[in-house]
């Protein structure tokens, strides 16, 4: 009975639970609290130390009035205990060097919201764990952190029955919902998801950002209570497609910019210098101030609903939930994804409930897939215009004569007459744009240049190098848990510029630049050091290796998130 | 009243408590609550403190109390000695000290590893002797080193420990005491260490040995592994003594000494004779303290123990002709010992150990201009040195170096400095083309003394080192060892001379 | 299973909190006790053995009624049930072998009250002040149990009565061991010991427990018996100090590396800063 080693023993040895929750962000909190709400015994396992200390987003969570169920709906005290900020204000910034041109973006930003609030997931996910194990302790089951889920356990037919962790002997379940992330092993381990294009990609990093107490008040002209959302896109990215954002916190501003993983990887660019653009650009001089305090650098990879979003993501007993079935919506300035993880999660158990109410439990994914459906979330996730329109968009000729277009003379009239703030506020139009330089960086240089003005002021802002960035956060002191399969330049050379934690002139980092003498030639190889990894999931899709997640407990451990 | 004690948890009563020093208050208190609560904790942490303040507990409500309470009570010391007191010490139990006895010879612990002595054992040999032949001068005296050896098929053993320097080497061999075992290795030392008429004895048939013509030994010394240290805590336990643990420095000495736990009576001095003393880092390695072994008034605490940290002291020279007696001792085990088992055991993978060495020569990242040569020349300067040993930063081994054949050996994770490898802290450590990041500092910033070699001048290294060498490493590492071979300090005739030109 | 946990309270040795005079003595009025970190891994293993098969864990521990902050530290460490002070100015200055008689009394007298032997004596390997490691071994030697030292991991079968644990064993090589011993017994738990909980169900009672614990913390006192020597029925000439073999003639500090450097920088042309770092690296030269 030695509990000390773990031995494969027929199925009904091991651990069982109804529903097992396989990640602690909002979309398994969400599962858990609806299964839990229907009397489901549920475990819940989470691989951070705490929920949230692996968890990053931009850091605005929508209630959308459309969606079948909300945070708040499952989780009464959400606004007034785990978020920050109600955001109310919400703009964009077209940058054309010192010139400035703002549209306010209210009205999308309103479009279909019951409310919108700023988020450090960190406290916000721990809060949220907190209560989903109360619940689902209820049921027999809880939430467990420091436990990696690291496959699938399956039957010798082939099906899913439970999952595989570092930490626990194997465990079967009736339903397994994937909420694991975005880097979600369990979907990659069904061979739902992959890691290959770095078009279906977005890479987001960010700052969050010290301010005094009162500062952002003062400096945003709110209240206590009040909060805004800003946006960057121009020519401060070194022509990468992506933008900028700044989201007020309590007294904290979470400052990060988003860009296409295929631009950064064409365009050589460096995440952290892009980041430093934004940091360093004197529109932001006032807000930020002069004493820079950065609490925390983060990076995360991002789906692109409309190419990654799974249609069907499901498997057996295993489904998927948020950011581990690709269902992040994307698609110019909104970025809405925890709302649609929530919606899933909750999806997800209703789905369950009700196929084992009809004494069909297996049938819980197929019901999951058509829930999705009818409640309008796919749709969202994968809007049908952009399938018909936008990707014609990125096809190469007709992409540069829409780029040229729109930075031609004519474009610059076009822009001065056009109505840009409707333009910038139609959901019908967002959902078309393709994703090329025209939108992110050649129109709103020409708008900036046709319609703004020029900012005063110098920035006083010197965000730490990425040594001190990375120096800051916490090593992962384990085996490392990514290998590079192969280390030539040509095959994972990419990760030394696109790993957010790595650049072409710093050693320390993950991916090395290297030259090596073979024989008297000379070779460029990349080496890779995972103590500074970020678990951002990067060099998965860029480079050539073995990714997978630290153990239970180790690795980066985000104290804002 | 100071406080009314009902208005208090017993456990906030005694911290009010510590705040009052008059003995009549605390007298009040004390009435008011075997009038309130009476509270038994209560009285008794009031009781005590009046103690603590030099009052007087007994008064007539008290005795009243007494009287009326079955319960434990607070006698005086003299009803102490009156009544005596039916308790565990009082009869002794623990108490196996002889009166008078007569005490000799340094006695110690061989412990073997896998058929072998350990070297820990040679080097108390070794000391032992040193120590005894020193005494026997000093005291004018005849006392000898006498080895214990247990185990499986041992004698072999015993006969080294002659040659090590013991003149009687005991020896108790049975198959079944092939690995250690608390209470039998126990049982057979103490066996062997009591004489033959011992009052606190396993048996009466105990062979009388004729080198043995003392109750106990008068010193024992045992190696502080997790083995010797644990055996040598029973084997005093059980002979009713004393010792101290993981000593690095032992002598014999006289000494006077005024404890009146030792000397029986406040404001007196007593001379110690022929007193072991045995010094130990402890406090967390913050202090050196000196821990001696005495008797008292009516219990004497013989024999005086140690155990040693292995490596304090030289392997001695062996001498095969030394002579002594070897003694192969015969006792019967009893069944009820062996109440534990070792079932089964495996040795570690022994990794390089890069603690313990005087220097540490670190190699970091500036190697990679010629990562073959960088290792060459780090562990020339090891060479160079009596007693280092090469490490590398983490930065060194996640690289994608090629190393050539011959130093690709070196270059393994058992190397590694800092957080996720080994922490050293030689009382030199020598770090080259190592910028000197907090993962790396961790592992080595408790060394004495830090020399950087480093081409930046601005390298985080350069905070926390004592010397910065600007400069390459590929240039002052052969500096150093050169100098140091040709046992040259005048390095600026080497700087001008350029032994570059070698 | 009834198991106690023997602690200690020691000065804090970390950063920071631990402060030395002039001379370089520790200062123990203004350094602050804590629970003996070693401890910790026995009270890991007491807390591994109580989710596994239930039962109840009590500490027990010898020391000026200050020591009820060290009970807290070790209730809320172990999610102790009961917590034994046997404390009593008699008891003071106790070696190895005075406490471990005082600690086999205290455990007797527990039997006593309980009705019952505890089935594990959990110890931790060497306190950080006296750094002996004796204790918990002439503990097990007073009572009478069997010892196991140096446990790093600990396997408990409570219906044959017999436990299994995985001890280190240092030498010339390191080895590792498997012994078997029948209950009761005495563990003194190796500081590599980590406890196992491979299945949910005991993690998911850990958290109960913590969270129990926690409210329990709040006033450690009413969990708390407190014993004396008299209700120990100890001779106090058996006890302490008078009750000790040993004693510490003299206290030296030791030198410790200083804290912050300020590099001599050099450069390999500068003959005379060379000839320093030289200085400081000859009188280790040697070898072959």
């Amino acid at each position: 009975m030695s509990e000390t080693v773990v031995e494969a023993g027929p199925e009904d040895e091991y651990e069982h639970y109804e529903a097992l929750v396989v990640g602690s962000g909002p979309g398994g909190a969400a599962a858990a609290a609806a299964l839990a709400d229907r009397g489901i015994e549920t475990l819940v396992l989470e691989r951070g130390v705490e929920a949230g200390s692996k968890n990053v987003s931009g850091g605005l969570i929508y209630a959308e009035e459309s969606a079948p169920y909300t945070i708040d709906d499952l989780f009464p005290d959400f606004r007034e205990e785990a978020t920050a900020r109600p955001v109310d204000e919400y703009k964009i910034h077209n940058i054309s060097g010192r010139t400035v041109k703002s549209i306010d973006l209210t009205d999308i930003h309103h479009h279909d919201t019951e409310w919108c609030d700023s988020v450090l997931r960190r406290h916000m996910d721990s809060w949220l764990a907190e209560r989903v194990h109360e619940r689902t302790r209820e049921t027999g089951g809880g939430l467990l952190t420091d436990v990696r889920v690291n496959g699938l356990l399956r039957n010798d037919r082939g099906e899913i029955i439970g999952v595989t962790c570092d930490e626990l002997d194997p465990i079967t379940a009736d339903l397994i919902v994937a909420a694991d992330g975005v880097n979600s092993e369990l979907a990659r381990d069904a061979g739902l998801m992959d890691w290959e294009d770095p078009d279906e990609w977005f890479q987001g990093v960010k700052a969050v950002v010290d301010l005094p107490e009162g500062a952002i008040e003062e400096r945003f002209g709110l209240d206590e209570d009040e909060g805004v959302a800003h946006l960057f896109s121009g020519d401060l990215f070194q022509g990468v497609r992506g933008g900028g954002f700044m989201y007020t916190n309590d007294d904290t501003l979470s400052i990060g910019t988003v860009f296409h993983l295929d631009s950064i990887v064409q365009q050589h660019a460096e995440p952290h210098e892009l980041l430093d653009a934004l940091l360093t650009h004197p529109l932001l001089a006032d807000f930020v101030g002069e004493d820079y305090t950065e609490l925390e650098y983060s990076a995360k990879l991002v789906p692109d609903s409309k190419k990654a979003a799974h249609p069907s993501p499901h498997q057996g007993r295993l489904v998927l939930v948020g950011d581990a079935g690709g269902q992040m919506q994307a698609q110019g300035p909104i970025i809405k994804g925890m709302n649609h993880a929530v919606t899933a999660g909750a999806l997800a158990a209703e789905a369950f409930a009700e196929a084992k109410a009809d004494g069909e439990p297996d049938a819980a994914g197929q019901r999951y897939e058509r829930k999705l459906k009818e409640s309008g979330t796919m749709k969202k996730l994968r809007p049908t215009r952009y399938e018909v329109l936008g990707r014609l968009g990125e096809v190469g000729p007709i992409s540069a004569v829409t780029d040229a277009l729109a930075g031609s003379v004519l474009g610059r009239a076009a822009v001065k007459v056009l109505p840009m703030k409707r333009l910038f506020n139609s959901p019908y139009l967002l959902g078309m744009l393709p994703d090329t330089r025209t939108p992110y960086v050649t129109l709103p240089v020409t708008i900036a240049e046709a319609l703004g003005d020029e900012v005063v002021g110098e920035s006083e802002v010197q965000p730490p190098d990425l040594g001190d960035r990375i120096g800051d956060l916490t090593y992962d002191v384990g085996d490392p848990h990514i290998q590079v399969e192969d280390n030539s330049w040509d095959a994972s050379g990419t990760a030394v510029w696109s790993c957010p934690v790595s650049s072409m002139d710093y050693g320390g980092g993950c991916y090395r630049a290297e030259e090596v003498q073979t024989n008297g030639t000379t070779e460029r190889v990349v080496s890779l050091d995972t103590q500074p990894c970020i678990e951002c999931g990067t060099c998965a899709v860029v480079a050539d290796t073995d990714w997978d997640h630290p153990s239970g407990g180790k690795g980066v451990e985000y104290k804002q998130g | 009243m100071a406080l009314d004690p009902a208005e208090y948890t017993v456990d906030e009563l005694r911290d009010e408590l510590e705040e009052i020093d008059d003995p009549s208050a605390l007298g009040e208190i004390l009435d008011a609550e075997r009038d309130g609560k009476d509270r038994k904790t209560a009285k008794g942490a009031i009781e005590s403190r009046l103690d603590d303040v030099g009052g007087d507990v007994s008064d007539e409500s008290e005795a009243a109390d007494e009287a009326a309470d079955s319960g434990p009570r607070a006698p005086s010391e003299e009803t102490l000695e009156i009544e005596g007191l039916d308790h565990p010490t009082a009869d002794k139990r623990h108490v196996r000290a002889v009166e008078d006895g007569v005490y000799q010879d340094m006695w110690v612990y061989c412990e073997t590893q896998q058929g072998e002595l350990i070297d820990v054992s040679r080097e108390m040999l070794g000391k032992a002797r040193d120590l005894m032949d020193r005494y026997n001068e000093d005291y004018d005296a005849d006392e000898k080193v006498v080895a214990v050896v247990v185990g499986d098929d041992v004698a072999d053993q015993a006969e080294e420990a002659i040659a090590y320097g013991a003149d009687v080497a005991v020896y108790y061999e049975d198959e079944r005491l092939e690995r250690f075992l608390h209470v039998p290795y126990t049982r057979i030392f103490c066996d062997v260490a009591r004489a033959a008429d011992h009052p606190y004895g396993f048996r009466d048939d105990k062979p009388d040995y004729d080198w043995h013509g003392y109750d106990e030994p008068r010193y024992t010394m045992f190696p502080a592994t997790n083995n010797g240290r644990d055996l040598s805590a029973l084997v005093q336990g059980e002979l009713d003594s004393g010792l101290a643990s993981d000593c690095n420095d032992l002598y014999i000495e006289d000494v006077e000494i005024s404890n009146p736990a030792k000397t029986g009576e406040p404001g007196t001095k007593t001379e110690f004779e022929r007193v072991f003393h045995m010094k130990r880092p402890d406090f967390s390695g913050f202090e050196y303290s000196t821990i001696l072994c005495l008797d008292k008034p009516e219990r004497e605490f013989h024999p005086q123990g140690a155990s040693v940290i292995p490596g304090s002291f030289e392997v001695p020279e062996a001498d095969p002709e030394r002579e002594g007696v070897v003694v192969e001792h015969d006792l019967e085990l009893d069944d009820d010992w062996f109440r534990t088992d070792v079932i089964e055991w495996d040795q570690l993978e022994g990794g390089i150990d890069l603690s313990g060495h005087e220097v540490v020569v670190a190699l970091g990242r500036g190697i990679g201009r010629d990562p073959t040569q960088g290792i060459e020349l780090g562990l020339a300067l090891v060479d160079a040195l009596d007693d280092a040993a090469l490490g590398l930063s983490r930065g060194v081994i996640t690289a994608s170096y090629n190393f050539e054949g011959h130093v690709e050996q070196y270059v393994a994770e058992e190397r590694q400095i800092g957080e996720s490898g080994q922490v050293v802290e030689p009382p030199l450590y020598i770090a080259a083309g190592i910028s000197g990041a907090i993962q790396h500092k961790v592992g080595c910033d408790e060394s004495d003394t830090i020399v950087a070699i480093n081409t930046d001048a601005d390298a985080d290294i350069k905070d926390w080192s004592d010397y910065f060498v600007h400069g390459d490493l590929f240039e002052v590492l052969p500096m150093l060892t050169e100098a140091l071979e040709e046992g040259e300090l005048d390095v600026a005739a080497l700087a001008d001379g350029g032994i570059d030109d070698e | 299973m009834e198991m106690v946990t023997l602690t200690k309270g020691v000065p804090d040795f970390s950063e920071g909190a631990v402060s030395f005079d002039e001379d370089g003595h520790l200062e123990r009025g203004e350094t602050p006790t804590v629970m003996n970190p070693n401890d910790e891994h026995a009270l890991k293993a007491a807390l591994q053995t109580k989710i596994r098969h239930g039962g109840t864990a009590s500490v027990m521990s010898m020391g000026p009624p200050g020591y009820k902050s060290v009970l807290k530290e070790a209730m809320e460490s172990v999610y102790a049930d009961e917590l034994y002070l046997l404390s009593d100015r008699e008891m003071a200055a106790a070696d190895t072998w005075a406490t471990a008689i005082t600690l086999c009394t205290g455990l007797e007298k527990f039997e006593e009250e309980k009705g019952q032997k505890p089935d594990l004596v959990f110890a931790g390997f060497k306190t950080a002040d006296g750094e002996t490691g004796h204790t918990g071994p002439q503990t097990a030697w007073a009572l009478g149990y069997p010892l196991l030292t140096h446990v790093i991991s600990l396997d408990v079968y409570p219906e044959e009565g017999r436990i299994r644990a995985k001890r280190l064993v240092e030498g010339d090589v390191e080895e590792i061991e498997t012994v078997e011993s029948s209950l009761p017994a005495v563990v003194v738990v190796d500081p590599e010991f980590e406890p196992t909980y491979r299945k949910a169900a005991h993690r998911l009672k850990r958290k109960d427990l913590r969270e129990e614990t926690q409210k329990r913390a709040e006033n450690p006192g009413d969990y708390a018996t407190i014993w004396d020597h008299e209700d120990l029925d100890l001779d106090p000439d058996y006890i302490g100090l008078d009750g000790s073999p040993t004693i510490v003639e003299g206290v030296d500090p030791i030198p410790k590396a200083p804290s912050e450097r300020e590099a001599t920088v050099v450069t390999p042309e500068d003959g005379e800063g060379m000839q320093q770092v030289l200085e400081e690296i000859a009188p280790f030269a040697g070898g072959d």
